[in-house]
């Protein structure tokens, strides 16, 4: 029965060729019911590849290890809902699943844009076809799911056990709405160069989908650096690996162009620069699914296995770059600017540096995971470069683009008046100083730290204030109270205000950050009933008495538990525990940190080392010593905070008015020739 | 706005997509002559550019690492020395059989071999817990310096991502053999399961 999902990916495949064709020739001879062919090929696709998709996790639940992907990533033991997320654990599976959401957002588009914007829809729908066709060839030519095995293994090797784990099972299904969710406005992107309709309004069409796309991506990226602090026990959340650079490459393009767009709307300035952002953002999506994907980087000397996949998608990129060039620069009149820079001291130029720092941080980022494969290419020596090099690099920029939150929104279009400034900036210039001040009278002697505050506060101050004036003005003008007045101003602004709330998340998180500039750490081997203490930036002093260690047997592995009691300033606050965790299938060992979170500072503990643990599972050492790495990470949580307020805030800018139905466009833009009689029908009843 | 009438060449010697992409502009309006001031914006432009370029050389200089396989750092050192005192990385993988941890100190021992070279092998000094997934015949990055005494003193040692890890038939062949999970129950078979660090029965 699952092999019914390979001939769906087939069926696919050949739809795929069939929508690109009919898109192109429907467009070029105004056959609308080739392109509506098209359209509804993409609805066939979503369904074929999602029947591809369920069809590997029936595999997976059914145990099919004739099926090399299934014995590589599970066995017998493996936990149901693992089971269904092992889709992804694995190239092929992954690639899969990438499709299938890809599809869906397809499918979305093609739904959304019934009736408007029929002039660019034929082309989106060849674009998105093109797209879906070059992911469905890599996974039927090289990393198919379904390929079998000469011989069926009594069981597999099972799942890694880093993935195991419930934010890698949330973490790759989001990043990847972001990744796919991008190609929906690269697809209007060329759309508009091959139709040559590069007014403004492919970009407010596909603005929402930017902003679905970089919710997703921002919380998968944030969901990744929970797991990586929960997980990988080191104490940190952010490693600068070249896997983790990849899913930031496209994040910065992406940010970029969120707020370029709006100096296109506003000022029909930087028409090209937002298409070579949006192409951009799109090709670094590819980009990063070939990093993560090939191996290329990570296992410098041995990427024998999948270099297939990596000339694939290198001609890919280059195919793309080249296309996306040649259409920008055969539509080059096309893109002309309608108003030009005037001030430094303005809205513009404050959103040009903004972005010419996000696309440099790019690049940086880029040039740094490059580097080793760029050294070895041309000078036949591997050269990496390391965490120093990136934090180098980002921690200014992101200070500058620290401050300009606070600056761009609240500062003048065109050119700024002194009054403007002064009335604007006088507050939070005085209120970010004064907090440094008071932080550098309270001991706080970190350069970036103490900077990130004061910009910090700087910037929630400009923020704080706009909020205030907008509520006072509603309020006074309608009679309203603070309260309704506040929430009516959030809803009839909800891209403004929502993007406020996203820029103070980030602020929040930058503090989050600065906190690592003073994170504490000690080690100590305890017996059972031995104390060791640490105290944190804060002052506190917290003692841990190690209690002791037992062993749980669980479905696939063992649970090795050591408890330990807590306290604060001599005060009881609890047991935290810690554990390793032995797999049997795969021999490996993994740690499980214990973390007691507070709202200022997070107890991280590390079982380290424990001896004779096979004396602890077969109940023969009841009292092992074991070694543990505690550190006290301060301001963590607010980390994860600024990333909820991220996430709050985006979907505040991106949720659709109420009681506005979308517009129908005018019947002549509908494509001439032969409509289904439903939708003739339908189309009366809007007249 | 008639270009060729109402504009002046600015950097009109570029070609006119660069104005495009490098945000020079190539031709600039005659009306309003704004010359000195486009040159302000490209001015701001490129030291945005020079910054971010200061930044990354200077970062360059702290954070340059040179990657080697065991076979290659062995040549390198017996060339030249002083390598002795440069840290690097290496990628390696750990021999089976070599490992010792001490967990009272935290003190772990392997040695490590070239995968192509399977003769270039060294040992590794390493203080600090096991890293997670580590284990016998797994490929790690280690980074560090070679001591001159021979034995690599790894400030990071880290295991490879298993996500990408793709199965060998010959591991599946082995796993079907029965393995001591399934004769000897739940508890007992810590730390001798039947993974990749078995020897293959079947072999070929």
């Amino acid at each position: 029965m699952t092999a019914l999902g390979e001939v769906a990916l087939w069926i696919a495949l050949l739809l795929t060729i069939w929508g690109v064709g009919t898109a192109f020739i429907g467009a070029r001879r105004g056959r609308g019911d080739l392109v509506l062919s098209s359209e509804r090929s993409l609805h066939a696709i979503f369904l074929l590849v999602v029947l591809s998709a369920v069809m590997v996790v029936v595999a997976f639940l059914r145990n099919e290890f004739h099926y090399r992907y299934v014995a590589g990533y599970s066995n017998i033991e493996l936990a149901t809902h693992y089971k269904i997320t092992a889709l992804w654990a694995g190239h092929a599976g992954s690639l899969v699943f990438w499709v299938a959401l890809l599809a869906f957002f397809a499918s979305l588009v093609v739904r959304a844009n019934r009736w408007k914007n029929r002039d660019l829809m034929p082309y989106v729908s060849a674009t998105l076809h093109s797209v879906i066709l070059f992911f469905l060839v890599v996974i039927i030519f090289t990393s198919n799911p379904f390929e079998t095995l000469s011989f069926t293994p009594a069981d597999g090797r099972g799942m890694n056990p880093q993935l195991q784990n419930f934010w890698m099972t949330a973490h790759p299904p989001t990043l990847y709405l972001g990744f796919t969710a991008f190609t929906i406005p690269f697809a209007f992107a060329i759309a508009a160069l091959l139709s040559g309709r590069l007014d403004t309004r492919w970009i407010t069409e596909t603005r929402r989908w930017t902003l679905l796309a970089w919710f997703f991506l921002t919380i998968g990226i944030i969901m990744g650096m929970i797991w990586a602090y929960e997980t990988l026990g080191w104490g940190g959340y952010w490693f600068w690996d070249p896997v983790e650079n990849a899913s930031v490459l496209p994040w910065l393009f992406g940010t970029a162009f969120l707020h370029s767009v709006m100096i296109q709307e506003k000022r029909g300035m930087l028409k090209s620069w937002n298409l070579f952002l949006v192409l951009g953002t799109f090709l670094l999506t590819i980009f990063a699914t070939f990093l993560t994907r090939s191996g290329l980087i990570d296992s410098v000397h041995t990427f024998a296995q999948n270099l297939t996949i990596s000339y694939v998608f290198l001609a890919y990129l280059t195919v793309l770059t080249i296309i996306c060039t040649g259409l920008v620069w055969w539509r080059r009149d096309r893109l002309k600017s309608e108003h030009r820079l005037e001030s430094f001291l303005s809205r513009e130029a404050a959103f040009l540096l903004n972005n010419l720092l996000f696309v440099g941080a790019m690049f940086a980022i880029m040039w740094g995971t490059m580097f080793p494969l760029l050294t070895e290419g041309l000078l036949g020596q591997t050269i990496a470069v390391g965490p120093p090099f990136f934090d180098r690099v980002t921690i200014p920029i992101g200070l500058v683009l620290l401050a300009l939150m606070g600056i761009g929104p609240v500062i003048a279009w065109r050119k700024a008046s002194k009054r403007n400034l002064r009335r604007n900036f006088t507050l939070p210039t005085v209120m970010g100083l004064s907090v440094g001040l008071i932080l550098w009278a309270a001991g706080v002697r970190h350069p970036y730290a103490l900077l990130t505050f004061i910009l910090g506060v700087f910037t929630l101050t400009t923020m704080g204030v706009e909020f205030w004036k907008g509520t006072r003005a509603r309020a006074r003008i309608e009679g309203e109270g603070a309260g309704p007045a506040f929430l009516h101003m959030m809803s009839r602004n909800r891209r403004r205000y929502g993007g406020y709330i996203v820029h103070i998340g980030l602020v929040i998180m930058f503090m989050g950050f600065a906190g690592s500039a003073y994170d504490v750490e000690e080690q100590a081997a305890l017996e059972p009933g031995e104390t060791m203490s640490v105290t944190s930036a804060w002052g506190h002093t917290f003692d841990l008495t190690y209690q002791a260690t037992s062993a749980y047997p669980a479905t696939n592995m063992t649970k090795l538990v050591a408890s330990v009691r807590v306290q604060r300033n001599g005060r009881d606050v609890g047991i935290l525990t810690a554990e390793q965790r032995a797999y049997r299938q795969r021999d490996e060992t993994i740690s499980v940190v214990g973390i007691r979170r507070a709202w200022n500072e997070d107890l991280y503990m590390i079982m380290a080392g424990i001896e004779d643990p096979n004396g602890v599972i077969q109940g023969t050492n009841p009292r092992p010593l074991v070694t543990f790495r505690v550190l006290v990470n301060p301001l963590v949580p607010w980390i994860w905070i600024g990333g909820i307020l991220m996430a709050v805030g985006t979907l505040i800018a991106m949720w659709p008015r109420r009681g506005v139905p979308e517009r129908p466009a005018p019947p002549r833009t509908v494509p001439v020739g032969k409509v289904p009689r439903r939708d003739e029908r339908e189309l009366a009843e809007i007249g | 706005m008639d270009p060729a009438r109402d504009c002046v060449p600015g950097w009109g010697f570029l070609p006119p997509v660069s104005g495009y992409i490098l945000l020079v502009p190539t031709k600039v309006p005659r009306k309003a002559l704004n010359v000195a001031r486009e040159r302000k914006f490209l001015i701001g432009g490129v030291l945005v550019a020079v910054v971010v370029g200061a930044l990354m050389v200077t970062g360059m200089r702290d954070a340059m690492v040179y990657y080697y396989t065991p076979s290659e750092l062995a040549t390198r050192l017996a060339s030249d020395p002083s390598w002795h005192e440069v840290g690097v990385k290496v990628g390696a993988e750990v021999v089976p059989g070599s490992v010792s941890f001490d967990a009272r100190n935290l003190d772990l021992r392997f040695d490590v071999r070239d995968q192509s070279v399977p003769d270039a092998t060294f040992s590794v000094h390493y203080r600090g817990p096991v890293p997670d997934t580590f284990e016998e015949g797994r490929e790690v990055v280690l980074e560090g310096r070679m001591l001159a005494a021979g034995t690599f003193e790894a400030t990071t040692v880290l295991t490879k991502c298993g996500s990408r890890y793709e199965a060998v038939e010959d591991d599946l062949r082995a796993i079907g053999a029965p393995g001591p999970y399934y004769n000897g129950g739940d508890g007992d078979s810590y730390g001798e399961g039947y993974g990749d660090s078995e020897p293959t029965p079947s072999g070929s």
